[in-house]
């Protein structure tokens, strides 16, 4: 079945279209819920409300653009509504972690994928959020801060703090594994 | 590692990463998006959809109404003449038995619409036992029988021939009547004037509003001067309905906060537009006057927004790692490590007032036929108030409570409060209004409780828009 022949059927509310495109996207949609929250159940609601976006907005997807990034949008879209409504907002945080973690490139390739979003996971809110939005979903920090409702340089300050508390955190688990 | 180089390797781990997806997921998602397009997108649309179909139906009836109106109108006409038959023999019968019995004059003066002359009507007392009297007697009426008017003028029996109650021309040309009498009453379709009759009571008690209630006038307006008009004697019984939006206003006194609780209290909270709907009877007490009462639901909103700039949050990390030292050495380490953050914490909750109230009020309205204005006042006797949401404490720190905790802040009884109103009333048909009401209320007692360090005084200005349903239609309105 094409792409094109799974949409029209999820279009036409065929269950069997529905959770094909569920099974293709889920994981990997998942994922970008975690990066976006603490903990695995609020990652499932998000994910659950993304694709209930995608299944009654998919008459509008227009081909103009991958079917996968059309989603991930969503989903990404949705994860920051989801934390805007949460009512405590870490902004301007200090961290207070001053020393540069200036660790070897080796310790880096040790690191899953699990391991990896374990770590993103442990960010405060707002690390995580902007941390996520540039790195990794390529937001620049101008639409950042559109989106965030923040400065641009509070976005590239949180960016540059969750950088360093990673590598702080990476080396500590390095320290671990070597121990 | 630079910037970049971590960058990708974060980008190059994550973005293609999939995440295992528990099962049964598929289908809890199906049936969220199931329940979702179930749900209804609000409630705010009810009232005003349930006023266009309750004023559309009753539209409908009420035209449906008029083109009966020849039809029921007929026999209706019919009865009235036959009373007016029954009546006009009457003074032949008084002057053939040379009783000199006064006229009796029956005055219609409650009818402010029609000329005095439209209201004039004589009728002489009937004595008792003459019901039998020749029917060749009956019904002449001749120059004779013309009475004299209060003002002195001379007055035909005839009645006038616009009864000026409903329109209707009526050919009264004195006439004698071929009936006989006896049949004429006990034809007669005008309960009370044929119960009198029957009795030999003068006939004028027929219209008397102290007459048993079965007695009484019970048909639409006769037409009949001197008949009481059926708005003057108003029996009313009324439901209404209504909704209405909220503007609340609340007044704030420290009472023993810190000088700074009540500006920080005051920035914190702001009140947000509320609704309230109800459900009210209505009776007449005179042909003005209304008692009201029913239930009011208020809700009062409220945001709080919080905003601490120096916050401080301590964040636990666990690191749990499996480490093979050797080959059959596998050591789990678990690394427990806290990091305190300080930062700016913003809280924003909307707060929840939420009202129960038996309102007790008068209304004097001013009815005109197709309009009515009132004037309402009156009091709410709260019977339940519950509030739930955030509010600052002495130490300036959010404080999450509902009306029945303990350390509630709020009261759960606000007392009484008094309420005010101009009601616009346009009816629709016969037994519906549609009703709109400005209104404020104002609740006299501290809604804090005694243990805050404030005093809070609610009130409110709103716009109700409603319908009013009259119970009675059809049956008694005298």
């Amino acid at each position: 079945m094409t792409e094109r022949e799974l949409i029209k059927g999820c279009i036409n509310e065929d269950r069997s279209c529905q959770q094909a495109l569920f099974d293709t996207h889920a994981g990997r949609l998942l994922t970008i819920c975690r990066r976006y929250t603490e903990d695995q159940s609020e990652a499932e609601d998000i994910l659950q409300e993304a694709f209930i976006r995608i299944y009654d907005n998919l008459d509008q997807f227009r081909f103009e653009c991958p079917l996968e990034g059309w989603m991930r949008r969503i989903c990404v879209n949705t994860a920051i509504r989801h934390c805007s409504k949460k009512k405590v907002h870490f902004r301007e945080v200090d961290d207070r972690i001053t020393e540069s973690a200036d660790a070897e490139p080796g310790i880096y390739s040790h690191l899953g994928e699990e391991d990896i979003l374990k770590l993103v996971q442990q960010l405060p809110d707002g690390y995580r959020m902007v941390f996520n939005l540039y790195v990794i979903d390529g937001y620049s920090h101008d639409e950042i801060a559109r989106m965030m409702g923040i400065h641009e340089g509070t976005s590239r300050s949180q960016l540059a703090k969750a950088r360093r508390m990673l590598q702080k955190m990476i080396i500590e688990h390095h320290k671990v594994m070597v121990a | 590692m630079t910037d970049k180089m971590m960058n990708d390797l974060f980008r190059d781990k994550l973005e293609r990463h999939a995440s295992e997806v528990p099962t049964g997921s598929f289908e809890r998602v199906m049936a969220a998006r199931d329940r979702k397009k179930r749900r209804p997108a609000g409630y705010w649309y009810l009232l005003p959809a349930a006023l266009l179909i309750g004023g559309g139906i009753f539209w409908n009836a009420r035209h449906s109404v008029r083109t009966e109106h020849p039809a029921v109108g007929q026999p209706q006409a019919r009865s009235e003449e036959a009373i007016l038959n029954a009546l006009r023999p009457v003074p032949a019968i008084a002057q053939d038995d040379g009783n000199k019995i006064a006229a009796t004059e029956v005055t219609n003066a409650s009818n402010t619409k029609s000329s005095a002359t439209d209201k004039t009507f004589t009728l002489r007392s009937i004595p008792a036992g003459s019901h039998s009297t020749d029917a060749t007697k009956l019904g002449k009426l001749s120059a004779k029988d013309k009475m004299i008017r209060p003002d002195g003028k001379k007055n035909s029996m005839a009645l006038p021939a616009k009864n000026g109650a409903d329109g209707t021309t009526m050919n009264h040309d004195g006439d004698a009547t071929d009936a006989a009498p006896s049949t004429l009453l006990t034809n007669l379709s005008f309960p009370p004037l044929r119960t009198a009759l029957n009795h030999g009571m003068n006939p004028q008690l027929a219209f008397s509003p102290n007459m048993a209630s079965t007695q009484r006038f019970c048909i639409p307006p006769c037409g009949i001067p001197g008949c009481p008009d059926f708005r003057e004697y108003r029996n009313d019984w009324y439901i209404e309905a209504f909704g209405s939006a909220d503007m609340p206003f609340k007044s704030l006194m420290n009472t023993r906060g810190k000088s700074d609780f009540l500006p920080h209290k005051d920035s914190t909270e702001h009140m947000l537009v509320s609704y309230s709907a109800g459900l009210r009877v209505s009776k007449n007490l005179t042909n003005n006057l209304l008692l009201k009462t029913g239930f009011h639901y208020s809700q009062i909103n409220e945001r709080f927004d919080y905003k601490n700039e120096s916050e401080k949050k301590i964040v636990t990390v666990i690191t749990i790692r499996t480490v093979i030292r050797g080959p059959g050495d596998t050591l789990l380490v678990r690394d427990t490590s806290q990091v305190e953050t300080v930062g700016v914490r913003i809280k924003r909750t909307y707060n929840k007032y939420r009202n129960i109230d038996i309102p007790l009020i008068l209304s004097w309205e001013l009815r005109k036929p197709d309009f009515t204005i009132g004037l309402n006042g009156g009091l709410l006797f709260n019977i339940r108030s519950t509030f739930k949401g955030d509010m600052l404490d002495t130490t300036l720190v959010p404080m999450s409570q509902t009306a029945k905790a303990p350390a509630s802040q709020i009261r759960t009884n606000w007392g009484l409060g008094l309420y005010a109103g101009v009601s616009f009333v346009k009816p629709v048909s016969p037994v519906l209004d549609l009703f709109a009401e400005p209104w404020y209320r104002v609740y006299l007692k501290n809604v804090a409780t005694d243990d805050a360090p404030f005093q809070q005084k609610m009130s409110a200005w709103g716009l109700q828009l409603g319908i009013r349903y009259k119970f009675n239609n059809g049956g008694q309105r005298y």
